[in-house]
């Protein structure tokens, strides 16, 4: 499959995707509905520069859209459960945009390419979606005394910090 | 390894919306940074594949036009997908898909790709350099291996069809399959002359004894092969885009050669220009090989130095040798050698590969069009000056056919003789 039909159907999906996040935190109008139709039309016109750009400022949009949820759910406007979904959403927006910018702009792409893509895709959105639910779930969690709570921030610094840690190790090997 | 931009989005990301979680105190925020975290973890502690990549031709010597299939087996440490793009020379094109491939690799299991390449131009290649991008599962980071060419391909001008060729005026004392101007045995017949001592009988005309009442003998012209000597004038070049007068004279060197080889002659070939290059002549099919391989490493080679036909050794133009000269007339040092070979006697014919048609202005566009017409003037009056001394001299712009001018450089050949 060439890369020229390939982008459009990208860019599409990706589009479809990014609207209904914008749109989701405005369909409740009151407080604060103003900045949030404000944030979702700025998000969605941002959307156009890693759409033309190859991939660039893809930072904006993200930024943008996850600033509307904060208003929208700071405010009360959206469920607390609808984070799932939208953590899932954000991520999967993210992952087509970097497709996007990462295709060639002339290339023959092999079908196995596209299948395992689409799988990857499906499998970030499913773990997204099952992290936001540990995570809200474990909102829920009454602690008992405060050396448990101090032991569960202590496992959350550290898991934190292995992030970096890792990068550091391979960038090691890598040298 | 580079580093790709989306590591540090998601990054950053996932960091601001934990801060954002404890600040505001809404866990649902850290719910929405904690996929992005996920990823990071998971990419960066997955390693990153190493390709190992082997390119094979389907053919290593092609004619111009022809096409070529590259076979490129792939072999992975890790499932990935690599972009895979071929750095072509200028000359070799992809048949008709793009060089440059997305293809999912699989975990130690080699994996072949064809793709088509078509040779656009003459000349020796060195193909397989690639540029293959690979990624860690995640696409957190890049790898980009440089893999140098190390496949050759060597690309044979294409020849034309010639019903004629331009006849050299003598011959050599070797069998071959041109009617010498001499007398000796032969088939073709030749004159009578009275009959000495030591003729053969066989040899002897009756008809014309009978009727001059002394003995007459047949005498016959001898086959004989002739020495053509392919003149490459390689001092200056007109060229645009990527077709030029070189390329065009190269051309027709190939297709004089292949033709004058057919017919038994000897061919050989002088590259005169910034680089004096020489095949003595010889005939045969080796000398055919010799000479494509010769033609391949002519090319454009600057130089200011002032070279006269002395450089060349004795041996590699024969005496009465045909020299058949493809010049674009556009250097002094090449115009004035055409003149040094007629004034030295050689049988000297050229054919003016015009740079007329690769004229253009220094900005690019079409040429000033009194320009144009005194550089034809100009030029209409070198050849004339050629044809004062004895040298046919026919334009060839490369649009029409090779055998065209033959046959007008051997049409002027006959009336001027």
């Amino acid at each position: 499959m060439s890369a020229a039909y390939l982008r459009p159907v990208i860019a599409g999906a990706a589009i479809t995707l990014a609207t209904a996040l914008a749109v989701y935190p405005m369909l409740d109008a009151g407080k604060l509905g103003q900045l949030r139709e404000a944030l979702g039309a700025a998000a969605l016109l941002s959307l156009l520069l890693p759409l033309l750009w190859r991939g660039r400022a893809t930072w904006l949009a993200l930024l943008l859209l996850g600033a509307e949820y904060v208003v929208a759910e700071s405010s009360g406007h959206v469920g607390a459960v609808s984070v799932v979904a939208y953590a899932a959403g954000l991520i999967g927006l993210c992952e087509l945009l970097f497709w996007l910018a990462e295709l060639p702009a002339k290339a023959s792409i092999e079908a196995t390419v596209i299948g395992r893509r689409l799988l990857l895709l499906a499998l970030t959105g499913v773990s997204a979606a099952s992290l936001a639910l540990v995570a809200l779930l474990a909102t829920s969690v009454r602690l008992s005394s405060a050396i448990a709570g101090l032991v569960l921030g202590a496992l959350a610094a550290a898991a934190l910090l292995a992030i970096p840690l890792l990068l550091v190790r391979q960038s090691r090997r890598s040298s | 390894m580079n580093r790709s931009p989306k590591l540090a989005l998601y990054a950053t990301f996932a960091a601001a919306s934990f801060i954002a979680a404890l600040a505001l105190g809404r866990p649902e925020l850290a719910g929405l940074g904690a996929p992005f975290a996920l990823v990071l973890v998971l990419g960066l502690s997955l390693p990153p594949p190493r390709v190992e990549v082997h390119v094979q031709l389907s053919r290593e010597r092609v004619l111009e036009g022809d096409q070529i299939e590259v076979e490129l087996s792939l072999l992975s440490s890790e499932t990935c997908e690599a972009h895979v793009a071929l750095v072509l020379p200028s000359g070799i094109a992809p048949a008709d898909e793009p060089a440059s491939f997305l293809l999912g690799l699989t975990r130690d299991r080699p994996q072949a790709f064809k793709t088509k390449l078509a040779c656009e131009r003459w000349g020796a290649y060195r193909l397989g350099e690639l540029v293959v991008r690979t990624s860690d599962r995640a696409r957190l980071r890049l790898v980009d291996q440089h893999i140098a060419g190390t496949a050759a391909l060597r690309v044979y001008p294409s020849r034309e069809r010639l019903q004629t060729l331009v006849k050299p005026l003598e011959t050599q004392p070797f069998a071959g399959n041109r009617i010498s101007r001499a007398k000796a045995e032969g088939i073709e017949f030749a004159d009578i002359r009275p009959y000495v001592r030591g003729d053969r009988v066989r040899r002897l005309n009756w008809r014309a004894s009978s009727r001059g009442q002394t003995l007459y003998v047949n005498q016959q012209h001898p086959e004989r092969n002739a020495d053509v000597i392919l003149f490459l004038d390689s001092f200056a070049e007109a060229q645009r885009e990527n077709e030029g007068t070189l390329d065009l004279a190269v051309r027709a060197a190939a297709t004089l050669a292949e033709h004058y080889l057919a017919v038994q002659d000897r061919v050989g070939v002088v590259g005169f220009g910034g680089i004096v290059r020489w095949l003595t002549p010889a005939s045969g099919t080796l000398q055919s090989y010799r000479i494509a391989e010769a033609l391949l490493e002519t090319e454009v080679n600057f130089s200011y130095v002032w070279k006269r036909i002395d450089v060349l050794p004795a041996r590699t133009l024969t005496p009465q040798a045909l020299v058949i000269a493809l010049s674009p007339l556009l250097d002094e040092r090449g115009m004035y050698a055409l003149v040094d070979l007629r004034r030295r006697g050689f049988d000297l014919a050229v054919v003016d590969v015009s740079p007329i048609a690769f004229a253009g202005s220094s900005e690019g566009g079409a040429p000033d069009p009194q320009a144009l017409r005194l550089w034809r003037l100009w030029r209409e009056t070198l050849h004339l000056r050629y044809q004062e001394i004895g040298v046919a001299v026919a334009e060839w712009t490369g649009g029409e056919s090779l055998a065209k001018v033959v046959e007008e450089v051997g049409a002027f050949r006959r009336v001027a003789r």
